[in-house]
């Protein structure tokens, strides 16, 4: 095995790999494609293609997030996830052991979501307690975060 | 019996005489009653509800009854508390205790009718059977139970942030319980990555004020805000707080000093309009400063007087090499006692490892570091093999700090030499043992004993 020796600024994964930057990946957790519509439709305004990472999820497949989330990668990423409720027939309280959980991973991801209308007030709220930190209010404010992330950069 | 086009007549005489008759049969009910237009006006108001909440109802009549309404008077404080849960939708009902400052509480049937600007909400007091709490409200409450787990979770990694015996780790400790025992909003202070979010869940979980352990704690991505996305995400905290049964909601503010001043000023406001019941918890990377221009600091004038009252400063993990063996040990108990890994403790030569590196994620890189162990680790003892690569493999090339001197003795200095020797040996023979025996210019049995003489050890240990 070789040794890699690492300076202060830099790690490394368990493949070995030293990180030099990070990456962006994207999660779109949606019974529909509106919201990764959106998405890659203003990727397409951004200069920069480090947003273009993205990974669409439904009401089948999210069960799968946290594992993915976990998952070591090459470089160091941050999550960024994207949650619409309802999701197909998946339960709130299921909801938010998945958001939950995602918040427990070490590079804390950020979640938003947005409710569409008739989810009651004291919903959103748990959400947001489990770890949702931002509350969309429709498509457009989605464009309007993404270009703020890429401004923090 | 009105016909329906006299009713839509507002101007007419039967519609006001219809509105005189509906306001007697109110009053006979004995019960407060209250109707809110969708411009959350205060549209019809019974003398019931005038005396419980000890206003003249022509003082409230008309006015706008909202959940950040002013509460900096009785009347306003009144019109706060009777207002209608947010969320309601048409043909929906919630059931609340609603509590007046200096009144009794009582159960409050809010029903939502009619559609879009013709919606209103109709409130009436009573305790009957039927006004048991509806379906949305028992799963809200069901969602705050499991919600208790993950908080109790986050509450524990916020004290051991603090574990040690360090001079950093006592002021730390102290100035958790000071922040405990006050509602005033506060400012955790330190590098990325040093735990500040899961003190600010310890502080609330120590909350003394009654129930306040139960109030809802939001975290707040303030960078990414504007004003539109800051209202909505602060919608149903305001909601939770229009319930008017006193509540308060606990807001975590990450990367405030990152944010637009319009921002945190209107952050403040929504505080300032809650009478007490916001706490803002300000995560910031530097000691908020009054007095400067705008544009020289990054809290606006407003949020650094909020943010000034009371600062708890969480040094890097680095700075507090005398408590990383202690913290390290307590996340790893912790997951034990959790059943979620064989390991009970790390061995000497792994906290070794933690105290060479220099920690540039602080504490949530450590906490990071002891899950990946205790996943990867088949024994009772965490070894340097177990850590992350990241760690074991680290080099300080003379940049860090001096290592501290850790308490061992002659023996285990040798012993620890010669195991290191033998591991670079190994490394270089890509783990060929009588190549690293040769290497070192002993015999393979000799490497042997050695490496079984140490997983002996480190077992005892």
């Amino acid at each position: 095995m070789t040794v890699i020796p690492l300076d202060w600024n830099n790690s490394a994964d368990d493949s070995g790999v030293v990180a030099s930057n990070t990456e962006l990946h994207w999660h779109i957790i949606e019974s529909s494609d509106r919201w990764f519509q959106t998405h890659q439709r203003a990727v397409a305004t951004m200069p920069d293609s480090r947003c273009a990472n993205v990974t669409r999820w439904d009401a089948e497949s999210v069960i799968g997030l946290p594992a993915r989330i976990k998952q070591p990668s090459a470089k160091e990423t941050e999550h960024f996830l994207v949650w619409e409720f309802p999701l197909g027939q998946v339960a709130p309280m299921r909801v938010i052991d998945l958001i939950a959980t995602v918040s427990q991973h070490k590079v804390r991801p950020i979640q938003m979501v947005h409710v569409r209308p008739g989810v009651a007030m004291s919903t959103l709220l748990a959400f947001q307690e489990a770890g949702i930190s931002l509350v969309l209010h429709d498509l457009w404010t989605l464009r309007n975060v993404m270009r703020r992330i890429q401004c923090r950069r | 019996m009105p016909a329906p086009d006299d009713l839509s007549t507002p101007g007419g005489k039967v519609f006001r005489k219809a509105i005189r008759n509906i306001g007697r049969l109110f009053d006979s009910i004995g019960e407060a009653i209250w109707i809110v237009d969708n411009g959350h006006a205060l549209i019809y108001i019974n003398a019931q509800a005038g005396q419980w909440l000890g206003h003249d109802v022509a003082d409230l009549a008309g006015r706008v009854c909202h959940a950040s309404a002013d509460r900096s008077n009785a009347v306003g404080d009144s019109l706060a508390a009777i207002a209608p849960p947010l969320g309601l939708t048409t043909g929906s009902a919630v059931v609340v205790d609603v509590a007046p400052l200096g009144r009794t509480s009582r159960h409050v049937r809010f029903t939502m009718h009619g559609q879009g600007d013709d919606a209103f909400v109709m409130a009436v007091t009573g305790s009957r059977a039927e006004n048991r709490r509806d379906d949305e409200v028992e799963a809200s409450e069901l969602l705050r139970q499991r919600l208790e787990s993950w908080r109790r979770q986050h509450a524990t990694s916020g004290l051991i942030v603090a574990a040690g015996s360090s001079a950093h780790a006592i002021r730390i400790r102290n100035q958790i319980q000071l922040a405990a025992s006050t509602r005033q909003s506060l400012a955790i202070v330190g590098p990325r990555g040093s735990g500040g979010e899961s003190i600010a869940r310890r502080i609330h979980s120590l909350g003394t004020r009654g129930g306040e352990a139960a109030d809802p704690i939001i975290l707040v991505e303030t960078p990414l805000m504007d004003a539109e996305l800051l209202q909505a995400t602060l919608s149903p905290a305001a909601a939770h707080l229009g319930r008017g049964t006193g509540a308060a909601v606990i807001l975590v503010l990450r990367g405030l000093d990152e944010s637009p001043h319009e921002v945190q000023d209107q952050i403040v406001d929504f505080a300032a309009g809650s009478n007490g019941s916001v706490r803002l918890i300000g995560i910031l990377s530097d000691s908020p400063q009054i007095g400067l221009e705008a544009s020289q600091t990054p809290l606006s004038a407003k949020m650094a007087l909020a943010m000034s009252i009371f600062d708890l400063r969480l040094p890097a993990i680095a700075d507090r090499a005398d408590d990383i063996p202690l913290i390290a040990t307590a996340l790893v108990e912790n997951r034990h006692a959790a059943g979620k890994c064989i390991a009970e403790r790390l061995s000497r030569s792994a906290l070794d490892r933690l105290l060479l590196y220099p920690w540039p994620e602080n504490f949530e890189e450590l906490d990071a570091a002891m899950r990946h162990a205790c996943s990867v680790c088949r024994t009772s003892a965490i070894g340097p093999d177990d850590l992350p690569l990241s760690i074991r493999s680290f080099r300080s090339h003379g940049v860090t700090k001096p290592r501290p001197i850790v308490a061992t003795n002659l023996d285990d200095a040798m012993r620890d030499f010669e195991l290191r020797k033998i591991n670079q040996a190994l490394q270089s023979a890509d783990g060929n043992r009588s190549e690293a025996a040769r290497l070192l210019g002993i015999s393979r049995a000799r490497l042997l004993r050695r490496l079984d003489d140490s997983i002996d050890q480190e077992a005892d240990e």
